[in-house]
């Protein structure tokens, strides 16, 4: 059939898509739904963790620490392409593993189907030489067993043709929950001794910053620049020096407290006037307080926010555009304060607003106070 | 208009559809996507918590209904999930544009971090062409953490009035919530840890070179040198990229000790043990001469990938994608199928549903003592339909491997294993799945033994918003139009080879413009969920082209 007229509105869609920056089908947020129990499924995207706003493209699914649960490693399109999500609750049921070790089917025997019988059903598992899109996952097979279920047999539907069914799985002592088995097409069932451990834990927010802004080696904090006070509506009435950069207010003997807050930041508005009424104490500690607004949009709140909660504290606005979309990204969150000595390097980090980190700002407040220095 | 509404216009123009006006169609979806566009201003302001931008998207007088007045207890949904309603005040009245942003910003109150805020148009009607007004109804979300620091979501429907002020910017007059309701969960089910494993990579924004291809991106696992733990290869657009599992929680690079680092740029990726000798080599698809390297570990001792494309066989050109493995005539020996598409962009598809001047497929029989030998045309898969994906199994359970491929701009291939070549029967087994085919997975979804079949799709608002204009009962004779923009689609198997569509009875999985995923058990519960990525291109704005 004829197809008239389709290349015109590519070639201006296309252009409008690079020359101008719009989107297309863009900031989607990825997708997944908890099987109820084989009669329908729960969205749960917004709380999962793995509803990453990248352009996702392929996926794989591996159990990467061998502990018992699915990781997820997902390349997108741009940006921060490589994503690699730690399950962090699959382990705490019951799994078993079964790696396949074909002979007439081949070594790997792809296609090879796998049955579990267990007390509250059949699980039924394919292994894939490639499926998704542009992906390969785990070749081992990890049955995944609820709570209260046990593993009773297991059948191999192996690509020759020949069926293998081992029974009676729990009544040997061979299979407990947490086992993984290979099993040897026509022969017969060994228990793997896997190493498990977990994959690395996520970074807290200020490794993140100085991981992602790639500053030098000895934990010196980035050197953040500032916007200029005629940025800033109302600006020239903020506290604090003309600095262009964090480092300008680095001081010898003197240490720098420095909280990044946002004006959409609701537990900023808490914080800021507790850090305002021990700024004296700071002072007194030889500890200089700065907050640094990470900002964009809407700097004409900045003002009238310090004037909200009472805040006469020096305060910066960053125009390191880096800080605020690791915001937007999820992966920091502010209040976010930092210690750092006169070189710069970072003393303590006080992250969140909780009784706690309260309790952190009076300890820096009135520790050095009573020993008098 | 956006390209997905432009392709359904452009589709239901050439399609016998009652009642098609294209201008009348083009003007309502101008109109919306621009009130869409505004939307999307109100969502940044929201997650900023800026009132006076929030305030701008509201006329001074706002006729109001159901506002929200506070978060309700939160009910018990599963081990760590929750779910709770919002008590929603009764009745209408007319509130001033200062207490409609005091109400928003109320809602926003509750969360201590925002993440992400979202007003959608789903459906919206602009009735009059003389008036620049119209009423539409909106989902909203709201992503972000409580004040105990637990991830919660936020979902609300709502119907609105707005009108236009100008060629930009709308306002709204009446804000009649029709439901809201959050999701909670009391702890991180996942935590991204590309960073600090060793695996981040940082590509250029999409149009920067060498970036410029919308498709590539994919990876694959397995343990490649023996030693109990998975190591993972990721394509990508400048270099492939080995990484070894080291057992500690992280991945260490070793593209270049291992000759990875040579290979092209390339788009799937498939380990095998292709010669049966107890290690893994590896097949990579691209858009050029496909790769295969030989893994030296065995009998070598040495974790070397060496390219042997050459002699065996395989550097074919192909515009490949999706590389899948299995041996298609029982001789024990691995056998590779690379879907193969066409270069998007500078050559367009013949057809939007039905396009046939894609690139043919290649399929690798493997004759053993390292050759293959290309038999795709014999095998039946030399078609020249826009192949993404393809997955095999045993799909009618007479022992030998089929195939299922998903196809762009067009209908699945279901290929049955004839011995020596391959028939399609996706029409009588209804597993067509028209559409934007991009990714195939089996599972059991429902624990009766059988596998069932999952295919990714893409799912547009815009092309929802038009095909509900159409069919305001959801009823359309083609089914054609039905699976257009649909979403995902689930294919329960009776593992004979029958299907059953039964998408829509398990409530149905629009999830965006989707790629790869599938059936995935996060909690370890024994049943089969569901996972997608997705989105297309996000440019530099969030405003949809």
């Amino acid at each position: 059939m004829e197809e008239a007229g389709n290349e015109s509105y590519t070639d201006e869609h296309m252009s409008a898509i690079f020359e101008e920056g719009f989107s297309f089908s863009g900031y989607e947020r990825d997708f997944l739904a908890l099987s109820r129990g084989g009669s329908g499924y729960l969205d749960i995207s917004g709380v999962s963790g793995i509803d990453s706003i990248g352009d996702g493209r392929g996926a794989v699914f591996a159990d990467f620490d061998n502990d018992g649960d699915l990781d997820i490693f997902l390349v997108s399109l741009q940006g921060s392409a490589y994503e690699l999500f730690r399950n962090n609750v699959g382990h705490e049921r019951g799994f078993l593993r079964v790696e396949l070790r074909g002979t007439r089917s081949g070594r790997d025997a792809f296609g090879a189907v796998v049955r579990l019988g267990t007390d509250a059903g059949t699980l039924t598992k394919i292994k894939s030489g490639g499926s998704g899109y542009l992906a390969q996952h785990d070749p081992r097979l990890l049955f995944g067993l609820g709570d209260a279920a046990h593993a009773q047999w297991l059948e191999v539907t192996w690509p020759s043709g020949l069926v293998q069914r081992i029974d009676n799985l729990d009544g040997s002592d061979v299979i407990a929950a947490g086992s993984a088995l290979r099993v040897t097409e026509g022969g017969g069932v060994e228990i793997l001794r896997e190493s498990r451990f977990s994959l690395v834990d996520p970074l807290n927010s200020v490794e993140t910053l100085l991981a992602t802004l790639e500053f030098a080696p000895g934990d010196v904090f980035p050197d953040l620049s500032f916007r200029r006070r005629d940025e800033i509506p109302g600006g020239e009435a903020l506290a604090g020096e003309a600095a262009t950069s964090l480092h300008g207010l680095l001081r010898p003997g003197r240490r720098l407290l420095v909280n990044l807050w946002a004006t959409y930041c609701i537990p900023c508005r808490r914080e800021m006037p507790e850090l305002q009424a021990m700024t004296p104490h700071f002072a007194a500690n030889g500890i200089d307080l700065v907050g640094l607004s990470i900002d964009t949009e809407s700097l004409d709140r900045v003002v009238p926010f310090l004037h909200q909660t009472g805040v006469t504290y020096p305060v910066q606005v960053t125009a390191d555009a880096r800080v605020p979309e690791l915001y937007v990204g999820g992966r920091i969150s502010i209040p976010l304060s930092v210690l750092l000595d006169s070189e710069g390097r970072v003393l303590q980090v006080i992250g969140g607003w909780s009784a706690e980190t309260a309790a952190s700002f009076e300890a820096l407040a009135q520790t050095l106070a009573g020993t008098g220095r | 208009m956006k390209i997905a509404a432009s392709i359904l216009v452009a589709l239901l123009a050439l399609l016998p559809v009652q009642r098609l006006d294209t201008a009348e169609l083009d003007r309502v979806e101008d109109l919306s996507e621009s009130l869409a566009n505004d939307l999307l201003a109100l969502s940044l302001a929201a997650r900023d918590r800026d009132k006076q931008r929030m305030a701008g998207h509201f006329g001074e007088r706002v006729t109001v209904h159901q506002l929200p007045l506070e978060a309700q207890p939160a009910v018990a949904k599963g081990e760590w999930l929750q779910s709770h309603g919002w008590q929603l005040e009764q009745g209408w009245r007319e509130i001033s544009r200062q207490e409609m942003t005091e109400a928003l910003a109320g809602v926003l109150a509750h969360f201590d971090s925002i993440e992400d805020a979202r007003f959608k148009v789903k459906q919206a009607q602009f009735d009059d062409p003389a008036v620049s007004a119209g009423t539409a109804r909106i989902k909203f979300f709201i992503v972000g953490r409580d004040q105990h620091g637990h991830r919660e979501w936020l979902v609300a429907w709502a119907n609105i009035q707005a009108h236009r002020v100008d060629e930009e910017a709308w306002q709204i007059d009446r804000f009649a919530v029709e439901s809201m309701t959050s999701m909670v969960a009391d702890r991180d089910l996942f935590s991204e840890v590309a960073l600090p494993a060793g695996v981040h990579a940082r590509f250029p924004d999409f149009g920067v070179p060498p970036n410029e291809t919308v498709v590539a991106h994919g990876a694959a696992v397995a343990d490649v040198n023996n030693d109990g733990l998975l190591d993972l290869i990721a394509t990508g657009v400048e270099r492939n990229v080995l990484y070894l599992n080291d057992g500690a929680g992280g991945f260490r690079d070793v593209s270049d000790q291992t000759f990875v680092a040579l290979t092209r740029p390339a788009t799937g990726a498939v380990f095998f043990d292709a010669d049966n000798d107890g290690d893994q080599d590896l097949f990579l698809a691209t858009v050029g001469r496909q790769m295969y390297l030989e893994n030296l570990l065995v009998p070598e001792g040495e974790l070397l990938f060496l390219d042997r494309s050459l002699e065996a066989g395989v550097d074919l050109e192909a515009i490949g994608f999706s590389v899948a493995v299995a041996d298609v005539n029982n001789d024990g020996r691995p056998d590779v199928h690379v879907a193969s598409y066409n270069r998007y962009g500078l050559i367009m598809p013949d057809s939007w549903w039905d396009a046939r001047n894609g690139t043919p497929n290649l399929l690798f029989i493997n004759e053993g003592q390292g050759r293959f030998r290309e038999a795709g045309a014999e095998w039946g898969v030399r078609d020249g339909r826009w192949s993404y994906a393809a997955a095999f199994a045993d799909i009618d359970g007479d022992g030998d491997q089929d195939l299922y491929l998903a196809n762009d701009f067009g209908q699945n291939a279901m290929y049955l294993n004839e011995g020596d070549h391959f028939r399609d029967v996706a029409a009588e087994r209804g597993v067509l799945d028209p559409g934007n085919g991009m990714g195939v997975a089996f599972g059991d979804f429902n624990n009766d033994g059988h596998l069932d079949l999952h295919v990714t799709n893409m799912s547009s608002t815009a092309g929802n918003r038009i095909l509900g204009r159409l069919f305001p009962q959801g009823q359309s004779d083609s089914p054609l139009l039905k699976k257009l923009a649909s979403g995902n689609s689930l294919y329960q198997g009776n593992g004979a080879g029958g299907f059953t569509d039964v998408t829509q009875a398990m409530g149905g999985f629009s999830a965006g413009w989707a790629w790869g995923g599938g059936f995935i058990d996060v909690d370890n519960d024994g049943w089969e969920d569901l996972y997608a990525p997705n989105g297309f291109i996000s440019g530099k704005t969030m405003n949809d082209t």
